[in-house]
């Protein structure tokens, strides 16, 4: 019983001191980034109608989203994904803005399912949508504020890799395979399942269109690859690797070449992402920390036909980064030791000394306070009464509370 | 020299045929054959560190980046992969998924509610819910065969090697549900963070199949 009571749930924790700072740090950082680049800040609410997310092709299956009932028994969604919110913000509220708008979050998504294996029932993400503009110039627009925003607070190396959801869709289009196959084909390329991929494609007969698709699955790497792939014989996929690459060669005339890989295997979300799909890692971290896109149907979905893109950061994952290069906020160096009729002076002082310099002691006497200092390993107490005297700790050494 | 890639390999079975499959592509393997009492063992000639590991933590140690590949049977793949990429067929450990029955029994041909038991309740579950058939899967941990014997189900998923034990036990398999495999997997971020070197141990173990 006692455990319930004092549990969280799977997938879901607490955040104490330090962890808040960097988290908090963290988010304000990518706010005044995506500021700076003319994004504005919206909340939306953590619960929304479950039809926003179930009918308009948002990527998440209804079985991870977290559900509720209201008393009218409209049954809600803790939101999945933030953009879809955003978007109807966009659809229903700013209907008097002209377009383009750039917008951006700082908020928590909810997904349930696999939360054993470490896998988050709540994650903060920070991200940016631009919605009304289409083409070259969004595109990069967007992916050099991703650059800039892995550069800032990636915390070392990092890459961010293109694709594109027209590659495989038009591939799949070409194979005439029945459609029930297009997971299963989307799969085994996601999971870049060369063996299993060639097996199966065995079954269809159009072996030009088989052997593009198991192409795709192996082209991952630098702009070497517009070389090595060619033709992919499918029109529609040939323009998708024109356009990626116009597109890498300005992202290369910009300067922001060098943190960029292309994956022409990209394809997740592929019923969502229309066209450009990005995703970026920074080193340290098993999984990518940015994930963005075109979705060029969402508004539409939603009534207000425009195009858009956008990219979400994982904060919690960027912020686990950051916790191994950077050393932990520290703890107070001295506690101050006051008599009660001087606390304004008290206060006075701890604010002009700065951060973590001073805390307060609640005790009494000096002896109750060495005392509390030497539980929190503080190694001196600075006493008020006597003229701001610092008396060490007994027992803690000087220098190892800093 | 640049800092090795570190692999999680399955113990047993998977541990040593992989080996025989460096050491047939040219690497030195013999720091792994006296492993002693550490628990990371470097290859210095295959450009990893290994780690040992039961078969779902290698794919738990893969996905959370702190193994940048592994080597694992399919079959604990399809029970508890979810996201890494899967880019060879090592063709060690080969065997498949069956459902067996008691022998004599129609199995499909009952309205009975029916009761499957299976190390493997995703696996048997998914290839279940894909022919419309409703059916209780129990979890079973240890020897699977048991469980029809002491009445507890009326069929088993299990990987089957030559089927000896199943007949063993009146057993009898009565459908193929998909072959099993060792296979190379790779953390997604690592994939593109460290590409070269994941390319040149994958070309190694394309040169021990060759050889073999």
């Amino acid at each position: 019983m006692a455990r319930s009571l004092v549990g969280t749930p799977a997938g879901a924790q607490d955040y104490l001191f330090d962890a808040c700072g960097r988290r908090r740090e963290m988010e304000a950082h990518a706010g005044a980034l995506f500021a700076r680049y003319g994004y504005r800040e919206v909340m939306t609410p953590a619960v929304e109608l479950f039809e926003l997310f179930a009918r308009t092709g948002q990527p998440m299956p209804p079985e991870s989203m977290v559900k509720l009932i209201d008393r009218d028994g409209r049954v809600l969604a803790m939101r999945p994904d933030s953009t879809t919110p955003v978007a109807r913000v966009v659809a229903a509220r700013l209907g008097g803005e002209p377009m383009p708008v750039r917008l951006y979050y700082l908020q928590d998504v909810y997904r349930d399912g696999a939360t054993h294996r470490g896998r988050r029932l709540e994650t903060r993400q920070a991200g940016v949508e631009f919605i009304g503009a289409g083409g070259l110039k969004a595109d990069l627009e967007v992916l050099s504020l991703a650059d800039e925003a892995l550069s800032e607070l990636g915390a070392g190396e990092y890459r961010i890799e293109l694709g594109h959801a027209a590659l495989f869709r038009a591939l799949f289009r070409a194979l005439q395979a029945p459609p029930g196959a297009a997971e299963e084909l989307r799969a085994l390329i996601e999971r870049k399942n060369f063996a299993s991929l060639g097996d199966r494609l065995e079954a269809f007969e159009n072996r030009p269109v088989c052997e593009a698709i198991l192409r795709l699955c192996h082209l991952f790497g630098g702009a070497e690859l517009f070389e090595e792939t060619g033709s992919l014989g499918v029109a529609e996929a040939d323009e998708a690797l024109a356009y990626l690459r116009d597109l890498y060669a300005a992202l290369t005339d910009a300067g922001l070449g060098r943190h960029i890989r292309l994956d022409f295997g990209l394809v997740h979300q592929i019923d969502y992402y229309t066209g450009l799909v990005f995703r970026g890692y920074v080193s340290g971290a098993g999984r990518a920390v940015l994930t963005g896109g075109r979705y060029d149907h969402l508004m539409g979905a939603l009534g207000r036909a425009a195009p858009g893109a956008g990219f979400v950061l994982d904060i919690d994952a960027l912020c686990a980064r950051a916790e191994e290069t950077r050393p932990a906020l520290r703890r107070a160096r001295r506690l101050l030791h006051f008599p009660p009729a001087r606390l304004r002076e008290a206060l006075g002082l701890v604010a002009r000394a700065g951060r973590d310099a001073y805390e307060l002691s609640p005790c009494a006497t000096l002896a109750e306070s060495l005392a509390l200092a030497r539980s929190r390993g503080i190694a001196a107490v600075v006493d008020m009464e006597r003229g701001g005297e610092e008396v060490p700790v007994p027992g803690v050494p000087a220098g190892e509370s800093v | 020299m640049r800092e090795p890639l570190r692999l999680a390999l399955t113990k047993g079975r998977l541990e040593t045929k992989l080996l025989d499959l460096l050491r047939r592509g040219g690497a030195d393997t013999t720091p792994l054959e006296d492993k002693g009492r550490r628990l990371i063992h470097p290859l210095p000639d295959a450009g990893v560190e290994v780690v040992l590991a039961k078969a779902p933590d290698v794919i738990t140690y893969v996905e959370h980046g702190v193994c940048d590949l592994g080597v694992v049977g399919k079959d604990t793949i399809l029970e508890y992969g979810q996201s890494f990429y899967e880019v060879l067929d090592l063709r060690f450990g080969a065997c498949r998924f069956a459902l067996a029955v008691r022998e004599g029994e129609d199995f499909f041909g009952t309205y009975r509610h029916r009761r499957v038991a299976s190390k493997y309740p995703n696996v048997a579950g998914d290839w279940f819910a894909a022919r419309g058939m409703d059916v209780e899967i129990i979890r079973i941990e240890g020897s699977v065969e048991l469980a029809p014997l002491l009445g507890l189900a009326d069929a088993i998923v299990d990987i089957v090697e030559t089927g000896a034990t199943l007949r063993a036990n009146g057993l009898v398999p009565v459908a193929d549900i998909c072959p099993v495999s060792a296979r190379l997997i790779v953390n997604l971020a690592a994939m593109k963070m460290k590409r070269t070197r994941v390319q040149a141990f994958v070309a190694l173990c394309r040169a021990g199949l060759e050889e073999s």
